[in-house]
């Protein structure tokens, strides 16, 4: 789909054509990965020249390969596996550092986005409106720290945002003086030389 | 030769009539039949939801639904190849009933009562049917489905809502932090003993109304309890109070209720937190193949608008879905509900998990 296809499709959806919303997104997400497929197809057709151009290719599309790639399963020689964990680990660490950059300038937005009117009943829970920082915070913690469980993330989500403002500061605070954090995002102090 | 436990794809029949239905047609492909029921709580019955009310929410959006009436529709979907019947209850009863019943997919849309329970009725604020001890318990109020011990609000108890509740008297022991709810859990260290003239300045309710809904408290019974930041958001006192989920002398609580239902989507403030455990852990309702699913909001929700978003991408998944399990579809609606739910109304980051 080229982009005036898109845009005209798009302009004519209204906001409530859920299903018509639905159907393009679905069309852009096939259309972007369709290519891929095939150049996932090619690698796996065992053809030493057709897999090893097919390699190349996907190396270069970084993160849009990942899905295509893990579609088909996991590849049933070693040789293809140990490629495909090379691949997709260095093709993840890049928007792994963007995210972990973007977060990190996010802890320093105060600002609360405007609730939007809704013809809800009042909610009987109403901790205050989380801020940027405080979602940046929350996504910190949901894609990087490992030490928690599902639930445990959830509960300590949960207790986070019923946190008054001063509070929740401090733990941002204690987030970016971490050593882990520091490291993560490239502030940390170089390490010293060994003797 | 295909599998025998399958339908045969080129068998047609009437739409919700078997083959040996008078009504047979070969117009109309056999469909599984397949039942929601929608359970409306307490201040979200159709008239208090506004563009979220069901069925006008799906009918704007799906157009093949079939409405009987506002607590009746059907569905028929071409591509899932399934029918739905879709059955709107307000009650307490009914929606225990289909907790109950083999084969239903239940959405509760309503409040969690800060923990204590999925809550029904209609009767105008304030009263007894927010609490546990309805006058028509069977039929309205919470279906006491939470921790032990909970810590509620006391303005919540005495001004707000005026319900009766039991407060674990200072006399006993501090209940164990294990029992307590996790809020009250997390400010085990902080509890006190009340005295009932340390909580009646607290209110606006004079102290013979506060008395008599901390279960007929005497004037020099004492009770545990906490100053904290409540759900609401405000710096409150607290009263411990004991809930439970069984053995409550209740008609009805989740102890009692035998829950078969095929899957069970609680959409209120915080689900995961009040009930998951209880409902998972403490009672044991755990998933078996395919068979009792469970979804839980992680934070304060707008319940209609999450329940809406439900309901439209269950009905609307986009893959062949007759006679197959259930887990690809329930997944499906809940990634798209979360994702529409983070992009229109959410005050709060809450997902359905």
């Amino acid at each position: 789909m080229t982009r005036e296809q898109f845009s005209e499709r798009f302009y004519r959806l209204s906001d409530t054509d859920q299903v018509g919303i639905t159907a393009l997104a679905k069309q852009v997400m096939d259309d972007a990965r369709e290519a891929v497929r095939a150049a996932v197809e090619a690698w796996s057709t065992g053809n030493a020249g057709q897999e090893q151009k097919a390699a190349s290719i996907l190396s270069a599309l970084d993160e849009l390969a990942f899905v295509p790639l893990t579609e088909k399963g996991d590849p049933p020689d070693p040789q293809r596996r140990v490629w495909f964990l090379r691949m997709a680990g260095s093709s993840y660490l890049e928007p792994r550092a963007k995210i972990i950059a973007a977060i990190n300038r996010m802890l320093e937005d105060k600002r609360k986005p405007p609730v939007r009117p809704s013809s809800e009943p009042p909610m009987e829970e109403n901790p205050p409106i989380p801020r940027v920082c405080d979602e940046a915070y929350l996504a910190h913690r949901q894609l990087l720290n490992f030490a928690e469980s599902r639930e445990q993330y959830y509960q300590n989500a949960h207790a986070f945002l019923a946190l008054s403002e001063d509070q929740k500061d401090a733990e941002i605070q204690n987030l970016k003086k971490s050593n882990i954090w520091k490291r993560l995002t490239g502030a940390a102090e170089p390490a010293s030389r060994p003797k | 030769m295909g599998d025998p436990a399958q339908p045969d794809q080129g068998n047609f029949t009437a739409s919700r009539q078997s083959s040996g239905d008078p009504s047979f047609s070969a117009l109309t492909p056999k469909y599984e039949e397949r039942l929601i029921i929608l359970a409306q709580g307490k201040t979200f019955q159709n008239e208090q939801i506004g563009d979220w009310a069901i069925p006008s929410y799906l009918s704007q959006r799906l157009s093949n639904l079939v409405v009987i009436d506002d607590r009746n529709m059907t569905y028929a979907d071409d591509v899932q190849h399934v029918n739905f019947t879709i059955q709107r209850v307000t009650t307490k009863s009914d929606f225990v009933k289909w907790l109950q019943t083999d084969g239903a997919h239940v959405v509760y849309c309503g409040h969690a009562r800060l923990g204590q329970g999925p809550c029904f009725g209609d009767s105008a604020d304030p009263g007894e049917e927010w609490g546990s001890h309805a006058p028509d318990a069977l039929t309205t109020g919470i279906l006491p489905s939470g921790f032990p011990y909970i810590g509620l609000p006391l303005d919540e108890i005495a001004d707000e809502h005026q319900y009766t509740v039991s407060p674990v008297s200072g006399d006993d022991d501090k209940p164990a932090a294990s029992d307590c709810h996790p809020h009250a859990r997390q400010l085990y260290n902080n509890m006190t003993k009340f005295s009932v003239s340390d909580l009646a300045p607290k209110i606006q309710a004079s102290s013979d109304a506060m008395t008599a809904l901390l279960s007929n408290a005497g004037p020099n019974d004492t009770f545990w309890g906490y100053d904290a930041t409540g759900e609401s958001g405000k710096w409150e006192r607290h009263v411990l109070c004991s809930c439970n989920w069984q053995n409550t002398g209740n008609p009805m609580d989740m102890g009692a209720v035998q829950i078969s239902c095929k899957a069970y989507i609680c959409i209120a403030c915080s689900t995961f937190i009040h009930f998951y455990p209880v409902v998972r852990k403490l009672k044991g309702w755990t998933k078996d193949g395919d068979n009792h699913y469970a979804y839980w909001t992680t934070n304060a929700t707008a319940s209609a608008a999450m329940t809406a978003f439900w309901l439209y991408r269950i009905l609307s998944y986009p893959q062949r879905n007759d006679y197959q399990p259930w887990e690809a579809s329930l997944e499906y609606a809940k990634q798209m509900a979360n994702r529409d739910y983070a992009g229109s109304v959410a005050k709060y980051p809450s997902s359905l998990i």
